[in-house]
């Protein structure tokens, strides 16, 4: 399969970006791990056999980076939600949810606390909404692995917030 | 609150969190452009001399501890 860099790089670039910035949980990790992915893509591109889409090899590669930079150079900074992409009150005042957004923000603190691969699975699951298999496919894991990781990491996102809950309430 | 509920809440919440940190992100200019034309990552040609440096240094650090001693023993012999 010929696969010019360039016009791979342009399909996916946004779907990678988007991906890196949620695992890493800010940007500048997902910059750094962004060029790193794409390096590799364009130095095993001619190696590319076409064994699945070019989107989900790239991804792979994307998955593998982002877990190498974690465990060799972790940087342990704030999921970056800025205060204004909350959900935030209608013009009249309406449609906002303070409790809902405080525990949004919980969410995203809890998130800092899970592993790499608990994460990744949430992800394609809740944001992507691929189906078990597909995610199994995409990490190269049997259907019953995705679903104990969706699992863990649900369990132990609820001891997170319970926490952080109780914490506040004393 | 039934476990049902708390896991129905959870997957809500999961999904409000993605859309609000991931919803429209998309890849800076710069970034796209540094990706297209970059030939190797700077952090990657440094780690290339790593090793390189290590050996150089051990190596280096070998031959004064021999001089050393080959002084202290000319030294002893007077």
């Amino acid at each position: 399969m010929l696969l010019d860099f360039e016009t791979l790089m342009n399909s996916c670039a946004d779907e990678i970006y988007a991906y890196l910035v949620s695992r890493m949980g800010n940007r500048f990790d997902a910059d750094d791990v962004f060029q790193s992915t794409f390096f590799k893509v364009r130095r095993f591109l001619p190696s590319f056999r076409g064994d699945s889409s070019p989107t989900t090899w790239v991804m792979r590669i994307a998955m593998n980076e982002a877990s190498s930079f974690r465990q060799s150079k972790a940087r342990e900074l704030p999921l970056l939600i800025p205060g204004d992409a909350l959900p935030q009150p209608g013009p009249d005042g309406t449609g906002y949810d303070p409790v809902q957004a405080e525990t949004v923000q919980d969410v995203a603190a809890g998130m800092r606390h899970l592993p790499g691969d608990l994460r990744d699975v949430l992800y394609f699951y809740y944001y992507k909404e691929m189906p078990y298999e597909k995610i199994a496919q995409l990490i190269g894991k049997p259907v019953g692995t995705v679903k104990s990781r969706l699992f863990r990491a649900k369990e132990e996102l609820k001891a997170f917030m319970e926490a952080h809950r109780d914490h506040r309430t004393h | 609150m039934t476990i049902e509920h708390i896991d129905d809440e959870l997957d809500q919440l999961l999904r409000t969190h993605y859309h609000t940190a991931v919803d429209g992100v998309t890849v800076p200019e710069h970034l796209l452009h540094q990706a297209l034309t970059a030939t190797e990552p700077q952090r990657g040609r440094s780690a290339r001399w790593t090793p390189v440096l290590v050996f150089a240094l051990a190596g280096a650090s070998f031959l004064i501890i021999l001089a050393s001693s080959r002084v202290v023993e000319v030294l002893l012999s007077l």
